[in-house]
């Protein structure tokens, strides 16, 4: 099953409404030709993941997790741990604005090395 | 019981040849949807997981939603509500630019939205979310929503929930949040506080669900609940009615002073 999550606060690449987040991994989902589900909004708080956390504990071991932004993950303290949690469920990650797929733990430096640009 | 000890109530539409026009209008933008992108009739639509595939359902959605709000969709809906959105919000308002339409088939995993209050997402507290059927919901095919005193307990709790090794939302509301389907049929309306949790889960019925939602506000109440994007006056919101006190103060030019 594919899952799609976005962000209701600002990362440190910009600002992206809800709508225009939608709009973009709509277009994703279907260049990808993934089934649409209906994003799940991050919560605004600064640093806050719980919406995050509860799709990893809902979805089960082979479902796809598409995110608007890597830069949704900026603000996250212990980074590694999450994607080590992550992919304990999900085969993919994919970051629809950037346009960028994850397969393993093994790529985490895809992350960090995009990360690092801004 | 009443509104501010639920945070919700459920009541009957104040002009039923409102809704009348209402139902028609989103019958009509479904059925052309329907026939234009995917060549087919639709009957009821409480059946149109009949002849329209879950796949093809989104599209659906986004082509009937944009041919609705071409329309006098918000005066159709305000018409229902008048009296009772008055006396809840004063005679000032704002309301959401573009009403959301819903579309959930029975077994549809991708039209799920987990446990959520909109306040957490950029919305305002101070503004009410309003709901219409246009098929009788009751069950996993209505909206499920939490009580409003575990609702606030939750919203308390949520910074120490937010840990990869803390339970998730979920199994906090599994254990302490009292969650319940709605019953709300046609000719029904649904109006609720952004503060409630609330959601949908897997339509387990054998009707699909039809409905629409929209926020209206206080014009002069706050607009962002924190630093987000887009819910702005102008922007997600629009002005929809004024008080005659409004009116003049709109004309007030405070003088300036070198």
């Amino acid at each position: 099953m594919i899952h799609t999550y976005t962000t209701m606060r600002p990362t440190i690449a910009g600002r992206t409404s809800s709508r225009d987040q939608n709009i973009l991994i709509s277009e994703y989902v279907k260049e990808k030709k993934f089934a649409f589900t209906i994003p799940v909004p991050e919560m605004v708080f600064p640093g806050c993941y719980l919406q995050l956390y509860a799709l990893c504990s809902r979805a089960v071991h082979g479902d796809i997790l598409i995110m608007f932004s890597i830069f949704q993950l900026a603000e996250h303290q212990e980074r590694l741990s999450l994607f080590r949690h992550i992919f304990t469920k999900f085969s993919e990650v994919h970051f629809a604005r950037e346009n960028l797929v994850v397969h393993s733990l093994d790529q985490f430096s895809i992350i960090e090395i995009h990360l690092s640009t801004l | 019981m009443s509104f501010s000890a639920l945070g919700y109530s459920i009541i009957n539409c104040e002009s039923i040849d409102s809704y009348d026009e209402l139902y028609f209008q989103v019958y009509n933008c479904i059925r052309t949807a329907a026939h234009d992108l995917l060549s087919v009739n639709i009957n009821l639509l409480e059946h149109l997981h009949q002849t329209v595939p879950p796949t093809k359902i989104n599209n659906l959605r986004v082509s009937a939603y944009n041919a609705l709000n071409k329309g006098p969709v918000i005066d159709l809906i305000y018409s229902q509500i008048k009296s009772y959105i008055n006396n809840l919000l004063g005679p000032d308002l704002a309301v959401q630019a573009k009403v959301n339409l819903s579309i959930v088939p029975p077994h549809d995993t991708g039209s799920t939205i987990p446990l959520h209050s909109d306040v957490n997402t950029g919305e305002s507290t101070s503004q009410v979310v309003v709901w219409i059927p246009f098929t009788d919901c009751f069950d996993s095919n209505s909206l499920f929503i939490a009580d409003l005193e575990g609702s606030l307990k939750l919203h308390e709790s949520l910074p120490s929930l937010n840990r990869l090794d803390s339970p998730t939302i979920d199994q906090y509301a599994d254990k302490l949040l009292k969650v319940r389907y709605l019953t709300v049929r046609r000719k029904q309306i649904l109006v609720f506080s952004p503060i409630l949790f609330h959601g949908s889960n897997t339509n387990k019925t054998d009707v699909t669900r039809v409905s629409l939602n929209v926020r209206f506000k206080n014009l002069h109440t706050e607009y962002e609940h924190t630093d987000c994007v887009g819910k702005s006056l102008g922007s997600f919101y629009k002005e929809l009615a004024t008080s005659e006190l409004t009116k003049i103060v709109a004309q007030y030019k405070k003088p300036f002073f070198k």
